[in-house]
């Protein structure tokens, strides 16, 4: 005989139980088989025989038959089975699975019954399940998932070591890195990188900036990344020119895959496309794939991931060997070969550069040596403090929500004693009892963790928008099978830990024989076990709510950190002066580039002339880097060895200003005057390198900071100090002016600046500073006429300064919202408890408090007595958190600015907090408890 | 008694008094859907006699298993006297109210069209 579809009959199977089942079950197929008798086809009766079978289940859930007793066998079950809902079923099915169904049934079914209890739990969990898998996402994306190359595992990064200080000086130069791609056996293949520039890209209608970063020609090789679209590098790319044949007119391009999407929606026709970046031409020949990852470790400087900050990939080809060591810009990625360790590449690496030093002598000068580091055992530590603080926090709040959770079902458990005990006496046994408790934790941590994997879902997209920057980006984060696993595993934990302190009661309900036994001993030791909880849960949320509020307290006196300038009504225009460039086969390389100087220099003042004339402006200047502008550091060594004090030396930033961007910032000049544009006009011009420039009378300008460090007693304007940018060419400069500290890098950088003229510096970056009146779309228009007079092909990107000061605290600010939501879970969390245990107590304890009253106790004290017992298990709960915050501070260290961890404001605040929290949720049962009626409480069971 | 009976409910009685004996699951459904035009679910029929059960109006028995319910029992219904005097006394509620008005509704009806 030809059966009705299997998956349906035993959805019913599982959904239904008892008589209900065995009758329904048979109507389908009795129908069914009459249906085939009628002669329809095989397919049609079974497709009638799903419909049937799914509108039944929809009757029976929807209208609740499912979750009530049969009415015909109530009363048999009973009387011939200890378990009130067993009946006789046909002996088919698999008779344990059945048994743990009937469990899950069974639990759904009391679960029903109380859905305010059940609500809360799922919310506790869903919330505790869903913050701890979205921070998991997180780390699962920045630490665990591995580099999407070859075998990132033997990747590293190698770079010149002679200082301590990591930063541009780090670099190798282009023939240093020849040598040690020629040389380094124990390395596979070397390749590199430069420096990242903000490049522009013109000869559009709209001109833009798009991040840059050249390779060398076997990078992506290397890393073993395929293509989207079109090619990736190929040794050809890197070849130069013959001798005499003109430089390549065309470069190739690799385009990001957001890039890709950003600018060219994706079409497939943008191979061959030509794109004009500064003043060059380049095609683009290949787009990488969407999953291109690249972090660095944290000690190469890099900062970000190269796969999703950079736009733009170019390769050098130029002759390595004809380049100067003294310019050095290469950013060395090794593949090390299988057969040797990491030590032995940092062997052979010493051997190299004692080679490369006795070998030349600019090297020997500069104490060059070269070092190595494992990309894989550095990754992602620039942002693994947050996610130990994260992580922290999380935990925090996934305990809070077990042990709250725990506590809600413990209370229930020794509500239903007695329908418990019933059951023991029937003869359940109670692995039984014990089970049906676990599996209502299971069920519940299910339907959580359900909710919770949306909650992080969510909580993904929340985080693509206000992530800060170094966090993995949005399309990273995704519910992939680890995250799943992860949350899964939560799911199972959270059921454990909720679900046994339960299931151990029930499982003594049945060991006594308990019908009668309201021993207060025992409801004694419960009560302990839940003052115990109610406390736990109070020690976490007190650490949350005390970290949130020294992260607040820190933001607070970091916003009250004075700038060292007035960002009110700046605009800082991003542009890029493209001025042509100087002829390098010139005979006098030092006259062109003179001539390049004047000519850039000509327009540069005309510029600043006509914005300085622009009706609505107060003041126009303009720097390179523009402080905390979060992306370039761009670092100097300093000394005064030109006074035989080599001793006194450090490493401080260097700004490239324009006269006239002091006052465009209403920096105050503290001593002295400002740059002038004339300052290097008399000096004769050298061309250093491929971006400094030698004057023979430098001027500078410093902060009061660095003044007082190298001059401590005597006015710095007049003396003299040596700066070098990279180890290779120092300038003996003339300080001519004091100017206020400014913080450059974050609001409390402690570096010390040093200004040098505009002149000096062959960079195409600039940054405008333009104090106006009034912001307006009107004022921004003339503004970018002004530039473009000058600058036909430039970008002008306009962000108003005070932009720059926001996203200085953007970190702190998320790091404080995170933690200020995983607080207020946890403090509701927490009332919750407190409410629940303290209900529960009032009720166990009613006949007691009721002979109180008969005797004539004040309902107020009773009231009192209460919130006085919250108060104090309270109190316990606050001291130990306060304990746990202690000793966990180190975790938010990082964040913490100008507050010790005892901070007193911070301290009270918490406890205030959590004081209101305990005073509301005792509140409603201590005035329960007040209220009792004597002779009811005491007739009550 | 607090509540009357719905449409659903007078169906269900009314074919247990038809189908008397042989009043089960798959044969009322058929006759629901004969005579009434209304089509049901055997949750639904069930989930109905459940709550005329519940009431008193209706007893259930089960009957033999046979092969074509694949080994399954059946579950008879049959109506109690306090249905079928709960269904009497909505019947007669209903025809009074009706009485003297059926060709005037028939009539609106009509006109509706």
């Amino acid at each position: 005989m030809v059966a009705p579809p299997k998956l349906l009959s035993g959805l019913v199977g599982v959904l239904v139980d008892g008589v209900r089942r065995e009758v329904l079950l048979g109507d389908l197929e009795e129908t069914f088989h009459y249906r085939l008798e009628q002669g329809l086809s095989l397919r049609v009766a079974r497709m009638h025989y799903g419909r049937e079978a799914l509108a039944s289940l929809w009757t029976l859930y929807i209208s609740g038959t499912v979750f009530q007793p049969d009415p015909s066998v109530a009363s048999i079950s009973v009387a011939s089975t200890p378990h009130p809902r067993s009946t006789p079923r046909p002996t088919a099915e698999g008779a344990t699975i059945m048994r743990s169904w009937d469990d899950l049934r069974f639990s759904t079914n009391a679960l029903l019954k109380r859905p305010s209890l059940s609500l809360v739990v799922v919310l506790a969990m869903a919330l505790g399940i869903g913050a701890s898998t979205l921070v998991f996402s997180v780390v699962e994306a920045a630490l665990l998932r591995s580099l999407p190359v070859n075998d990132p595992a033997s990747l590293m990064m190698v770079w010149n070591r002679q200082s301590s200080d990591v930063g541009s000086s780090n670099l190798l130069s282009a023939p240093s890195y020849a040598d040690l791609k020629e040389r380094a056996n124990t390395l596979e293949t070397v390749a590199a990188f430069g420096e990242i520039v903000v490049a522009p890209i013109v000869g559009t209608d709209q001109p833009t900036f798009a991040r840059l970063v050249p390779v060398t020609d076997n990078f992506f090789e290397m890393l073993g990344v395929q293509p989207r679209a079109g090619r990736l590098f190929v040794p050809a790319d890197g070849t130069p020119p013959a001798d005499g044949a003109p430089p390549r007119a065309v470069s190739p391009l690799v385009i990001s895959h957001d890039y890709w999407q950003r600018e060219f929606s994706g079409s497939e026709d943008v191979i061959g496309r030509s794109l004009k970046v500064f003043s060059s031409d380049y095609q683009i020949v290949g787009v990488l794939p969407q999953d291109f990852r690249l972090v660095f470790p944290a000690a190469a400087d890099v900062g970000e991931d190269l796969g999703t900050s950079i736009d733009l990939w170019s390769t050098w080809a130029f002759d390595l060997r004809g380049a100067s060591r003294n310019s050095r810009s290469f950013r060395v990625v090794a593949r090390k070969h299988t057969d040797f360790s990491l030590a032995d590449v940092r062997g052979e690496l010493n051997n190299i550069a004692a080679d490369l030093r006795s070998e030349n002598p600019e090297l020997e000068e500069s104490g060059f040596a070269l070092g190595a580091k494992s990309f894989v055992a550095e990754s992602g530590s620039h942002i693994r403090p947050l996610l130990w603080m994260l992580g922290g926090a999380v935990f925090c709040v996934l305990l809070v929500a077990c042990v709250n959770s725990s506590g809600l079902l413990l209370a229930r458990t020794t509500e239903r004693s007695r329908e418990l005990s019933v059951r023991a006496a029937l003869g359940a046994d109670r692995w039984r009892l014990a089970l049906l408790s676990l599996s209502e934790a299971l069920l519940l941590a299910l339907a959580g963790g359900a909710l919770g994997m949306a909650l992080a879902w969510l909580g993904m997209k929340a985080l693509a928008i206000a992530g800060p920057a170094g966090l993995p980006q949005a399309d990273q984060l995704s519910l992939n099978v680890g995250v799943l696993g992860f949350a899964i595993a939560l799911v199972l934990v959270c059921a454990a830990i909720a679900g046994l302190l339960p299931a151990a009661r029930a499982m003594r309900h049945a060991r006594r024989d308990s019908l009668n036994t309201r021993s207060s001993t025992a409801t004694r030791r419960q009560r302990r076990l839940r003052d115990v909880m109610v406390g736990v849960q109070i020690a976490l949320t007190v650490t949350l709510v005390l970290a949130t509020g020294l992260l607040l307290r820190s933001l607070a006196e970091l916003q009250r950190v004075p700038l060292g300038f007035e960002p009110e009504n700046v605009l800082a225009v991003d542009i890029s002066t493209v001025a042509g460039g100087f002829d390098r086969q010139a005979e006098d390389i030092n006259a062109a580039f003179g001539r390049w100087i004047e000519k850039r220099r000509g327009i540069e003042q005309a510029l600043s002339q006509s914005l300085n004339d622009l009706p609505g402006v107060e003041a126009a200047g303009a720097v390179f880097p523009v402080p905390l502008n979060g992306v370039y550091s761009r670092t100097c060594d300093y000394s005064l060895a030109n006074e035989g004090r080599p001793e006194v030396s450090g490493v401080a930033y260097f700004r490239n200003v324009w006269p006239g961007y002091f006052e465009s910032m209403q920096i105050p000049l503290l001593a002295g005057r400002d740059l002038r544009y004339d300052d290097d006009a008399s000096g004769q011009h050298e061309w250093a390198n491929d971006d400094e420039v030698r004057t023979d009378r430098p001027t500078v300008v410093i902060d009061s900071r660095l003044a007082s460090e190298l001059w401590p007693d005597e006015d710095a304007v007049g003396k003299t100090l040596r700066y070098d940018i990279y180890g290779t060419v120092f300038h003996d400069a003339e300080v001519v002016g004091v100017v206020p500290f400014v913080a450059q890098g974050s609001l409390v950088d402690q570096r010390q600046t040093i200004y040098i003229p505009r002149s000096y510096y062959r960079s195409q970056e600039l940054t405008l500073t333009v104090r106006v009146k009034q912001d307006s779309p009107a004022m921004r228009a003339s503004l970018v006429d002004a530039i473009h007079a000058e600058f036909p092909e430039s970008p002008a990107l306009i962000r108003p300064l005070n932009d720059y000061v926001d996203s200085a605290t953007a970190t702190n600010r998320f790091v404080l919202s995170l933690l200020g939501g995983f607080a207020s879970i946890a403090l509701l969390l927490a009332g919750i408890g407190i409410y629940g245990a303290l209900a529960l107590t009032v009720r166990q304890r009613g006949k007691e408090i009721g002979i109180h009253l008969a005797m004539g106790a004040a309902p107020r004290r009773v009231f009192t007595g209460m919130v006085r017992r919250s108060l104090t298990l309270s109190a316990i709960g606050m001291a130990a958190g306060v304990l746990l915050a202690l000793s966990a501070t180190s975790l938010i260290s990082t964040y913490l600015y100008q507050v010790s961890s005892m901070d007193p404001i911070a301290v009270g605040g918490t406890v205030m907090v959590q004081c209101v929290v305990t005073l509301l949720a005792c509140w409603i049962p201590a005035r329960r408890a007040s209220r009792v009626e004597p002779i009811k409480a005491l007739r009550a069971d | 008694m607090t509540r009357g009976l719905g449409e659903l409910e007078q169906l269900l009685l009314f074919a247990l008094i038809e189908l008397g004996d042989e009043a089960h699951g798959v044969a009322i459904r058929d006759l629901v859907q004969l005579q009434a035009g209304k089509s049901l679910s055997p949750g639904a029929v069930h989930t109905g006699y459940e709550r005329l059960q519940k009431r008193g109006f209706v007893d259930s028995s089960l009957g033999e298993p046979t092969p074509t319910r694949g080994g399954r029992r059946k579950r008879h219904y049959r109506i109690t006297s306090e249905g079928a005097r709960a269904l009497h006394r909505t019947q007669i509620r209903l025809q009074r109210m009706a009485a003297g008005n059926l060709s005037e509704l028939e009539r609106l009806a009509d006109l509706g069209k």
